[in-house]
């Protein structure tokens, strides 16, 4: 039991590595759903994982130990789990509590901001589509809310930039983000990674293939060449601009893959087959919930022996 | 007349578009006119007062919906929830962009689709 238990911390690691490869190499939309999905697994094994090192600890308090029908001295003795190793595991719990709580908090607050910004933007035409007066090139999708549609928000800035095929890739771009509902990708990568701070890497990931995705939706309806140009247009109609002294774009670091990236994979299309990376990606996930099922039904086992008659 | 009801920040009535459009034609003209265009569902109209408001219907794709100043501004929150089209520049990707336009633009693609 004690090796297995630490298995899912181990394929948190490798999945993070192989996360980067994945989205740049496997279809985009697969690619968002396989790194979502498996993180989603993951954090729930490592929590699962923890639970199981934290039990020894809890099974001794005399209520607990009395409602089980096993003697705490037994405990002690019989499971092969240190105390030390428990009280980390409960400490981390605590903290992955701590973490969880507040990455809800913030995505509660997203959701008012949300639709705090459809109330400014107002009721326009038909509610699907904004203009801003801002010279700065931009578009955004701006999420649903339960009773609102979602919008895609354009300034003056980009539309200047752009031809009309160009515009219409953009726009078929930030429509694709409402579509497939990537908000929800987002929420889910952001939480995962709150519960199991080695996913974090692997955010950066998703968020890049979301926007490969929309990429290619884009391209779908224009052209990969077109929708190349937009990007590559708006990005550097943006660069020239000064900047306001409000940061609207995420700072990127070293490494990070962006816009070229994405120019380039709109670019050269890669018509190879990554299904191997697909597969690690689900082993890796699934290898994380089998071991914390395997070593929860150790537990267990042992918790019958332990069990007084 | 098409191209006054889409200069306007509103929707405007008959004698606004009157107006508009210099007064050479008798209002009655503009009135047909504005009739024909809402019966082909090309624009769309709203009661004010006894009249009624003109507005060009916003088709999905058409890019004049309002303009609406900038709203950009202070807050992570507002950062987390409106990401961008181009999110995450760096000033040293701008070389490298600017070098794949300059391809896209000498040996066009006859990549469709």
């Amino acid at each position: 039991m004690r090796a297995v238990v630490y298995l899912p911390l181990l394929a948190s690691v490798a999945f993070v590595c192989l996360s980067r490869p994945a989205c740049r190499r496997l279809p985009p939309c697969r690619a968002a759903w396989s790194i979502t999905a498996a993180m989603a697994v993951l954090a729930a094994s490592t929590v699962g994982a923890l639970g199981l090192l934290a039990w020894p600890l809890m099974a001794r308090v005399p209520i607990v130990a009395a409602a089980g029908r096993w003697r705490p001295g037994a405990v002690t003795h019989g499971v092969p789990v240190p105390v030390v190793a428990s009280l980390v595991a409960w400490l981390a719990l605590v903290a992955l509590a701590h973490r969880a709580v507040d990455q809800l908090g913030r995505l509660r607050r997203e959701l008012v901001e949300t639709a705090r910004l459809h109330a400014e933007l107002g009721s326009t035409g038909r509610g699907r589509l904004a203009v801003l007066d801002d010279p700065v090139p931009e578009a955004h999708a701006l999420p649903p809310t339960l009773s609102l549609p979602g919008r895609v928000v354009i300034s003056t800035g980009l539309l200047a930039a752009l031809d009309d095929d160009e515009r219409a890739a953009v726009l078929a771009h930030e429509h694709a983000h409402l579509t497939h509902a990537h908000r929800l990708f987002t929420a889910i990568s952001a939480l995962a990674a709150a519960l199991n701070p080695v996913l974090s890497p692997a955010r950066a990931n998703v968020a890049f293939a979301l926007e490969r995705w929309a990429d290619e939706d884009a391209a779908a309806r224009t052209s990969r060449a077109v929708a190349a140009r937009a990007l590559a247009k708006a990005a550097l109609a943006k660069l020239s601009t000064p900047r306001p002294t409000v940061a609207s774009a995420l700072i990127m670091g070293l490494g990070q893959l962006g816009v070229p990236e994405r120019v380039t994979a709109l670019l050269d299309r890669d018509d190879r087959s990554h299904d191997a990376l697909a597969w690690l990606l689900v082993g890796l996930a699934l290898g994380g919930i089998l071991a914390v099922a395997w070593a929860t039904h150790d537990t267990e086992r042992l918790f019958e022996t332990l069990r007084t008659r | 007349m098409l191209a006054a009801l889409w200069a306007a920040s509103g929707p405007l009535v008959p004698a606004e578009v009157l107006a508009a459009l210099g007064g050479d034609l008798a209002y009655t003209t503009v009135m047909t006119i504005l009739v024909r265009l809402h019966e082909k569902g090309v624009i769309e109209r709203t009661k004010v007062g006894r009249a009624y408001a003109y507005r060009p219907v916003v088709a999905e794709t058409e890019v004049v919906a309002e303009r609406v100043r900038r709203l950009l501004a202070q807050g992570h929150d507002r950062a987390a929830v409106l990401q961008g089209f181009i999110d995450g520049l760096r000033p040293e990707d701008e070389a490298m962009l600017r070098a794949m336009l300059a391809d896209m633009e000498t040996s066009p693609t006859s990549e469709a689709g």
